[in-house]
C-alpha cells in the first residue's frame, strides 16, 4: 500500500525532525530550567508521531486480524504520557530543591513561611 | 501477600498475552521477572487509593483529545522558539493558582502542564503551583477550568 507508506513516512520523518529540534532547544536555550522545555518536545510530538507513523505501518497487519502491534504501540504512547511527565517533573524539582539558579537570578520559593525560616 | 500473589497474575497473564511467544525460555524469563517485580512491590507502601467513579473516567476520556490538541500546537509554539534565529523567550516563574482540590485533579493538573511544552511544573503547595513558563501567554484557566470537570466539580 503506497499511500499508507506515503503517510507513514511522513510522520516518521516528521518526527525525527522535532526530535532534532528539541535537540537543538536543549543546546541553545540558556539555562537549566528552559532546557527542559526542548526535551519535552522531543517527548511529546517526536516520540508521537513516529509512534503514529509505526501504527499506519501496522495497518495492513491490523486489517488480517493481527492488531497485536498497535495496541502494544498505543500502550508505548500511553506509558509515554505517564512517565515523561513524572520524570520532568522529579528532575526541575530536584533543581528547585537544590536551589539551581535560572538566567533571571534565583528562583523564587513557593510559600511566604519558607522565605522566613531561611 | 494477597497484593503480591495479585499483582503477579496480572503481570504474567498481561506477559503471556502480549508476547506471543511460548517456548520455555521466553515463559521463564516471563515467571522469572513478574515474580521479581511482584516481591518488589512488597516493599513499597500501597500508597493512597483515590476515589473514583465511573463518571471520572468518562470525563478524563474526553479530557484527553483537547489535552493531546494543546499539547500538538504548544509544541509548535515553542518549535518555533527555538529554530528562530534570535530565539525569542521571556522564561518566567508563575505562581498559579489551582483549582483542583483533590489529590487526583491536583495530579492531573500539574502532570498536564508538564507535558504541554513551554510550562513545567516545579512544586505544588497550598493550592498554588509553581510553574516555570518559556515566554509569556500560555494561559492555564482553560486547562484549570477542564480538570476541575474531569475532578468533578462544578
Amino acid at each position: 500500500m503506497i499511500v499508507l507508506d506515503i503517510i507513514s513516512w511522513v510522520l516518521l520523518v516528521s518526527g525525527g525532525l522535532f526530535c532534532i529540534i528539541g535537540g537543538i532547544g536543549i543546546i541553545r536555550l540558556p539555562d537549566f530550567y528552559t532546557r527542559t522545555h526542548g526535551a519535552s518536545i522531543t517527548d511529546t510530538l517526536g516520540a508521537g508521531l513516529m509512534l503514529a507513523g509505526l501504527g499506519v505501518q501496522t495497518l495492513p497487519h491490523f486489517m488480517d486480524g493481527d492488531w497485536l502491534i498497535l495496541v502494544k504501540l498505543m500502550a508505548i504512547a500511553a506509558f509515554l504520557l505517564i512517565t515523561s511527565p513524572t520524570s520532568g517533573h522529579a528532575l526541575v524539582k530536584a533543581a528547585y530543591a537544590r536551589g539551581v539558579r535560572w538566567n533571571q537570578g534565583d528562583v523564587p520559593l513557593l510559600n511566604k513561611k519558607k522565605e522566613g525560616e531561611e | 501477600m494477597p497484593r503480591a500473589l495479585v499483582v503477579f497474575a496480572v503481570l504474567l497473564s498481561t506477559w503471556l498475552l502480549w508476547s506471543g511467544v511460548y517456548e520455555p525460555l521466553t515463559i521463564g524469563l516471563g515467571v522469572a521477572s513478574c515474580a521479581f517485580v511482584a516481591w518488589f512491590t512488597t516493599r513499597l507502601e500501597p500508597g493512597p487509593q483515590p476515589k473514583t467513579d465511573m463518571g471520572f473516567w468518562f470525563r478524563l476520556l474526553l479530557y484527553v483529545p483537547w489535552l493531546l490538541k494543546e499539547i500538538v500546537i504548544a509544541n509548535l509554539q515553542v518549535a518555533r522558539v527555538i529554530c528562530s534565529p534570535s530565539m525569542p523567550i521571556s522564561p518566567q516563574m508563575l505562581r498559579v493558582p489551582c483549582g483542583p482540590k483533590t489529590p487526583l485533579g491536583q495530579t492531573l493538573y500539574a502532570n498536564s502542564i508538564t507535558l504541554t511544552p513551554g510550562t513545567i511544573t516545579l512544586d505544588l503547595r497550598d493550592d498554588t503551583v509553581l510553574v516555570h513558563a518559556l515566554s509569556k501567554g500560555s494561559s492555564q484557566g482553560e486547562m484549570d477550568r477542564r480538570c476541575r470537570h474531569v475532578e468533578g466539580q462544578s
